[in-house]
């Protein structure tokens, strides 16, 4: 990315230091719990690094297969990639491949090891709601995560909770079915406890990693937008196409009634209360009220610089 | 009931409340103050062929029934297999007394599964391509759809009629189920 002529935010870059922090003490501080506890950690360490080693190089083919996306030719799309094109420019980065996954819900990813082994995609959805300007801007925040390298960070992030995860799951079928023998009583009831103590403390840590890491991808998420808004110069758009996208507007459907017909007829399933949503803990995203407010902030520093 | 239905796995159809039809002239009103939008005189009504005798007998006679004497009608079918009956040349009360008709005949003869929907156009002088006000049969409730040609809709309108005609209409309250109706004959 270019040298900013903007202000760093010191803010997010705050947050986000924080989080790595606590994770790294929380990463200590569950090594450390391992030792006192006698686990042999090498080969659960092992383990987990091969399972996000392999995540992690086969990231692209793993997200295009679960989004439906094929990579298109720029004979195929090109005024899509024209827009890729114009932004790697701009961006001063290397031109990932072009995606696009034929769903009505509007929608874009960017994944990959790497700035090199990149993928974009966008949903066919996404292209029949947004206009051009739009759409360049959807791409600019994509491309701004492949800029900043958020699909290592993120999983690094996330070797944590995987590691956790796994220990709780070890240490859940070695006490069920070897931790409660032992020859006297005494035995058994040490190796009981030392079992369910593994098992509390990986649960602990798990928890804790998981909002952890929901709270960094937050951030990137925030970061990704200020990212694209400075390469396109133009923050506002970037807010209108998520209004478009993620508000209202975004739930009602481009597909024709008559091709959906089939579905009219099943009215089973009662739809979610309004209101209920998954509690910002948990969220990946930040809340749309909050990256407008950070656009509608850059677009004001943008006003004045002239 | 409703346990039964789905341990048994049978689907019953929605029971239809068309009476609320007759409620679009007091929200054309609401539609023409708030938006500038006037009733086009053009309503239709679109179903699914049965593909047989008694299902064309009964849309006939249903047509026949609806229509008054002063109506112009004409009978199209889509490109996605689906006919029209379209109901011109008389104001938002005739036409909804003729689309009602319609629909009511269809459902007391058990073919109340063949209808769709029915759509009433309102136009402004502002726009090139009518706004539709879509009456979904299955569901008993109304959307706005706003094409702007290309497959292109005006969602900010739509809204804005959902605002206008909420208090008086029975508005689909799910926003996933305001399909379009893309290239349809009461467009022109």
């Amino acid at each position: 990315m270019p040298p900013t002529r903007f202000p760093a935010d010191k803010g997010l870059s705050a947050r986000m230091a924080f989080t790595v922090f606590a994770m790294g003490l929380l990463f200590v501080a569950f090594i450390a719990a391992l030792w006192a506890l006698r686990v042999p950690i090498a080969l659960v360490v092992i383990i987990a690094v091969v399972v996000v080693g392999a995540q992690y190089w086969f990231a692209d083919r793993i997200a295009m297969f679960s989004m439906g996306a094929r990579l298109v030719t720029p004979e195929q799309a090109p005024e899509l990639h024209a827009v890729v094109d114009r932004l790697c420019a701009l961006a001063n980065l290397p031109k990932p491949k072009v995606a696009v996954a034929d769903s009505d819900i509007p929608n874009a990813f960017a994944t990959g090891r790497s700035q090199r082994a990149a993928v974009v995609a966008v949903t066919t959805g996404l292209l029949r709601r947004l206009d051009n300007a739009e759409v360049e801007a959807v791409l600019a925040h994509e491309l701004s995560h492949v800029a900043h390298r958020d699909v290592a960070v993120m999983t690094a992030a996330s070797i944590l909770g995987i590691l956790a995860g796994l220990l709780t799951r070890f240490a859940f079928y070695a006490g069920f079915f070897g931790g409660f023998g032992g020859r006297d009583n005494r035995d058994q009831e040490a190796n009981g406890l030392a079992f369910l103590a593994i098992l509390a403390v990986s649960a602990l840590v798990y928890t804790i990693s998981f909002l952890l890491t929901r709270a960094l991808s937050r951030y990137r998420e925030l970061a990704a937008d200020r990212g694209a808004a400075i390469v396109t110069g133009a923050p506002a758009t970037l807010a209108s196409a998520l209004v478009k996208v993620s508000g209202e507007m975004g739930r009602i459907p481009t597909q024709d009634l008559r091709a959906a017909e089939h579905m009219n007829a099943l009215f089973f399933a009662p739809a979610l209360a309004p209101g209920l949503s998954l509690s910002s803990l948990f969220s990946t995203h930040p809340s749309l009220e909050r990256r407008l407010d950070q656009l509608s902030r850059l677009q004001n520093q943008m006003g004045r610089r002239g | 009931m409703k346990i039964l239905d789905t341990l048994f796995g049978r689907t019953k159809a929605a029971p239809a409340d068309l009476d609320r039809l007759f409620a679009l002239p007091g929200a054309a009103v609401n539609l023409d103050v708030a938006l500038g939008l006037g009733f086009a005189n053009r309503a239709g009504v679109c179903v699914k062929p049965a593909g047989n005798e008694p299902f064309e007998e009964a849309l006939n006679e249903a047509i026949e029934l609806a229509k008054l004497d002063h109506l112009d009608n004409r009978i199209v079918d889509d490109r996605y297999g689906y006919r029209w009956a379209i109901f011109s040349g008389a104001g938002l009360e005739d036409l909804v007394t003729a689309v009602h008709g319609v629909n009511s005949t269809l459902a007391d003869r058990a073919l109340g599964n063949q209808l769709l929907c029915s759509a009433f156009a309102f136009t402004s002088p502002k726009r090139t391509l009518p706004v539709l006000l879509v009456y979904l049969y299955k569901r008993g409730t109304f959307y706005p759809f706003a094409p702007v040609g290309g497959e292109k809709r005006d969602t900010e309108t739509e809204l804005s009629i959902r605002a206008a005609v909420g208090v008086d209409l029975p508005v689909e309250a799910e926003l996933e189920r305001w399909f379009p109706l893309w290239d349809n004959p009461l467009m022109s």
